[in-house]
């Protein structure tokens, strides 16, 4: 989902030299903890924890984040660190209240509400994420362009699409990201609005090199089923595959795909190119529209 | 650019200027003028005091001729640097001026002066200039000075920055990138006012440096919200003003410069999935530019065995699976990286995303892309920017910190440990890039040349890397001791070996005609104090290195796949095969009694040196393996020297 965006935030790091490797870094951490005392002790852990999260060994670093909490259970990274090494939805949310209550600024609170929102949203509960995401945005004067997304799509989950062409409009004044306009073009098309963003399709198509993306766009504003959208998702299908590794795909490319066959009607390939994102890891928040279109 | 200005703009004749406060007598330039944000018509300058000064910047076109019309020049100033809680805060009193220049001619130079109200800083020195970038598009060529993992402020940097200007002579940079790493150990405010502005200050008076923010760096510096000293130092593109498309916010970028295209993206602290915001900025700016090349810079190497592993390490991986794939399918031709402190560069490959990295089915060309005589030919890809038709990666992560090699990865064509950055240039059809040392010599020369269609066509399979060993500098750690592998030599097995204060062993001394009847023998490992030693020597305060050689037979040569050398050592030794020179471990340069470069390490267990890449030097039969180990300092309470050698079962 949109976790793993905030900061793996070293604050402690500054006794150990110039970069090493993670494994020689945790040796030379295990070593110095056996000699250490007190806060020292904390600081170690907390360092220990982020070199086993780089090497990807969850189990230990979260062990080593419990070690910290112990030790310094008033600073808000320990909890919040601890907070997305969880797959407990609970326990998870359980950690980030407790990063919340003991954090002393608006900077702390911004990560610990977007991590909250993340929670709600992979227990279902789209409401209490909407809250925790706007209090996120409104904590970092709207700038942040993972979070601005994330309230995006929450908008579109709940069904306010609207409501979240009015929040997009606003929010491309926020934060200046090509990606935000592009948010907006597809929020417009999604409210039927596709006829008023025609003229951006188009200019857009017309600058752009490989213009896949934008015509498949240009196909979602005509008529659904129209030669026109058929014809705009061939041209799209076509380029695709010229781009298209065979045993290698780019994941972003293969969802393109699937979303110009879903125009083309073909729920057959539509799914098949699904599949292959998702043997990809691709997040399934990125899917859902689609998934939902061919249900 | 991540804080508030006053804006005071006043007009002084020709010239505009800012905040009449003082006449700066008495305040000093904390960091000198340096250049930032360059497009075809603007230029920003940026520069920092400890004091409120009345800031002018003059232009022109010639040396003594600073007579640019006053609505080009824009000048604001900053009080407030780091904001909120950062780690580090600029030093008390800082403010930092940046002159905003527009309306400026393209590919053009032009000469500055910077003036604390009347009194002039900078003097009358034709390396105060700028060169404009040429019009978005055009095609005459560029030269790009490449650096990673160099803010140590030591020597190595240094040497590697005189290298540098010392093979550019008297021509023009058009432009620095650094891939991060700029300023150890936290990338704080005043790291970066020792490490990195004062060791690069003639070259970035007169040179854009474009910036990728590294894993240091990330200690007191926030991608998310782009605030920290790191965002401090760098006036970055956020809303393409020089090309490419907006990313809103400096952690990631494009521009262009002529004909190049090129990226910077944050791996160090932001989502690396294909779905997040970064990778979508990605494809965008990838689907609109029509540039003729595509380079890509970041910190965290795709590909690298360096002093990081990127089959192991999140980062790494993550760059590789996720974002590779995006920047192919979009035809990127060259990919910079850090983070790993080596020298490696590719093959041209394609494709190449599993994890572990495997060079089967993913090598394009597996020569060494040098058209020069002898060589295997330049890297041939289609006209344009054409999807997965190959890209040269290439890790710089050899600036100045500490070299290190794990293993040789199996897509490099060149392995070298050597301090020394990276020069690419454009020139017509060719990207050419050079491995500069920190000598001025090129010790990588590699082309990709352009033209016509050019099929796909995977190398069945493809040659080894080549590593190269430079005796002059070179120092290096081991890797972890492989669970899978089996002694050749035998551990604690018995030495000939000659140690004693004035004593160095003769010419041809790691030969295996060499008449070693005078030397002693004794079980590995040699040394004395922290009893773990088996022969005692009396090194202490009396000499710091000792000579050892272990003849060995080998039947059958096809059993070296996989043969490594595990080695406890304190603090470093040079190993030789049948004479000549294989390893080198935190010695960095000389032999012998000429040795010198002595880094301090313990000895605390077997670490392991891959010797794949000198089985040839190894014979059927009769074999010596020779070691010279090195002792930092002959004071030192005490030094191992304990070998084997291995291979894979």
């Amino acid at each position: 989902m949109f976790r793993g965006a905030v900061v793996f935030f070293f604050v402690v790091c500054g006794s150990l030299s110039a970069h090493e490797d993670p494994d020689d870094v945790i040796d030379t951490l295990t070593h110095k903890l056996g000699h250490a005392e007190g806060a020292d002790r904390a600081g170690l852990y907390f360092q220990r924890a982020s070199e086993y999260r780089v090497s990807g060994q969850k189990e230990e670093a979260r062990s080593d984040l419990l070690k910290y909490t112990d030790l310094a259970g008033s600073d808000y990274l320990g909890w919040l660190e601890l907070s997305r090494m969880e797959d407990n939805e609970v326990k998870r949310l359980e950690y980030l209240a407790r990063s919340l209550e003991v954090s002393d600024s608006d900077a702390e609170r911004v990560k610990i509400y977007y991590g909250m929102a993340e929670s709600y949203y992979t227990g279902g509960d789209y409401i209490r994420a909407l809250r925790a995401c706007e209090r996120s945005i409104e904590l970092l004067g709207g700038r942040e362009l993972t979070a601005l997304l994330f309230k995006s799509h929450l908008l579109w989950r709940m069904g306010r699409l609207e409501e979240r062409v009015v929040f997009l409009s606003k929010a491309k004044g926020l934060n200046g990201s090509v990606v935000l306009e592009r948010e907006w073009v597809d929020a417009k098309i999604d409210v039927g609005q596709g006829a008023a963003v025609m003229r951006v399709v188009l200019e857009e198509m017309e600058k752009s090199r490989f213009k896949s993306s934008w015509q498949i766009r240009a196909a979602l504003c005509e008529a659904p089923g129209s030669g026109e959208a058929e014809r705009y998702a061939g041209l799209a299908i076509r380029e695709i595959y010229e781009r298209l590794h065979a045993e290698r795909p780019d994941v972003m490319l293969l969802m393109d795909l699937a979303r110009a066959y879903w125009i083309m009607g073909d729920d057959v390939k539509v799914i098949y190119y699904m599949k292959l994102a998702k043997a990809q890891r691709y997040d399934p928040w990125a899917m859902a529209e689609l998934e939902e279109n061919v249900k | 650019m991540s804080f508030n200005y006053l804006f005071i703009p006043l007009l002084f004749g020709a010239f505009l200027s800012a905040s009449v406060l003082s006449n700066g007598e008495d305040v000093k330039v904390t960091r000198a003028p340096y250049l930032q944000l360059a497009t075809d018509s603007t230029q920003v300058i940026v520069w920092r005091t400890d004091g409120e000064v009345k800031p002018v910047v003059r232009i022109g076109k010639a040396m003594d001729a600073l007579d640019i019309p006053a609505e080009k020049v824009l000048v604001k100033r900053g009080e407030h640097l780091s904001q909120g809680k950062a780690v580090t805060i600029a030093a008390k009193g800082t403010i930092q001026y940046e002159a905003y220049l527009s309306g400026l001619e393209a590919d053009t130079v032009y000469y500055y002066a910077i003036y604390h109200g009347e009194q002039r800083v900078t003097p009358s020195d034709a390396s105060y200039y700028f060169k404009t970038h040429p019009k978005i598009g055009e095609k005459g060529g560029a030269k790009f000075w490449i650096v990673g993992d160099s803010g140590t402020g030591g020597r190595e940097q240094k040497e590697v920055h005189e290298g540098m200007k010392k093979f550019v002579g008297d021509e023009r940079l058009d432009g620095f990138i650094h891939v991060g790493d700029m300023a150890y150990g936290s990338g704080t405010d005043s790291e970066f006012s020792e490490k990195f502005f004062p060791v690069y200050e003639t070259t970035l008076r007169n040179t854009v440096c474009w910036a990728s923010m590294g894993n240091h760096e990330g200690k007191s510096s926030k991608g998310e919200s782009a605030t920290g000293p790191y965002y401090d130092a760098y006036v970055l593109p956020a809303s393409a003003e020089a090309g490419g498309l907006a990313s809103g916010t400096e952690t990631y970028y494009s521009f262009d410069y002529g004909n190049i295209h090129f990226i910077c993206l944050n791996s160090h602290d932001l989502d690396r999935s294909p779905s997040g915001a970064m990778a979508q900025w990605l494809k965008a700016d990838l689907e609109r530019t029509k540039a003729d090349w595509l380079v890509a810079f970041f910190h965290h190497p795709p590909y690298t065995k360096g002093s990081h592993d990127s089959d192991k390490e999140k980062q790494l991986v993550e760059m590789r699976e996720n974002i590779m794939p995006i920047l192919e399918s979009g035809g990127v031709d060259a990919v910079f990286t850090g983070h790993s402190h080596i020298y490696e560069r590719s093959m041209l490959i394609d494709g190449a995303y599993e994890t572990p990295s495997t060079n089967e089915g993913v090598v394009l060309n597996d020569g060494d892309g040098d058209p020069r005589e002898g060589g295997d030919g330049s890297y041939r890809k289609s006209a344009g920017l054409a999807a997965n038709n190959g890209t040269v990666q290439l890790v710089v992560g050899h600036g100045g910190a500490r070299l290190r090699r794990k293993a040789n990865h199996v897509l490099m064509s060149q392995v070298i440990l050597m301090h020394g950055s990276v020069i690419m240039e454009t020139a017509g059809n060719k990207l050419i890039l050079r491995m500069v040392s920190s000598s001025g010599k090129v010790e990588d020369y590699c082309v990709i040349e352009k033209g016509g269609k050019v099929e796909r066509n995977i190398v069945a399979n493809p040659r080894d890397p080549e590593l190269k060993l430079a005796k002059e500098v070179l120092a290096e750690t081991g890797a972890k001791m492989p669970k899978n592998h089996v002694p050749v030599v035998e551990k604690h097995a018995e030495w000939e070996y000659l140690a004693g204060a004035g004593l160095h062993a003769a010419k041809g001394w790691n030969d295996l005609s060499f008449d070693t009847s005078t030397w002693k023998k004794g079980r590995a490992g040699f040394g004395y104090g922290d009893k773990d030693d088996n022969t005692i020597l009396d090194m202490r305060n009396e000499y710091t290195v000792v000579y050892t050689r272990k003849e060995f037979e080998i039947d059958d040569l096809s059993i070296l796949r996989g043969v490594g050398l595990a080695a406890r050592y304190d603090d470093g030794f040079i190993a030789y095969i049948n004479g000549v020179q294989v390893l080198r471990a935190l010695v960095d340069y000389g032999e012998g009694a000429n040795a010198r470069g002595f880094h301090k390490h313990e000895a605390k267990g077997y670490e392991f040196f891959s010797l794949d890449a000198f089985r040839k030097h190894f014979k059927k039969g009769k074999n010596v393996l020779a070691i010279e180990g090195h002792n930092a300092d002959m004071g030192s309470t005490d030094f191992t020297l304990d070998a084997f050698l291995t291979i894979r079962k």
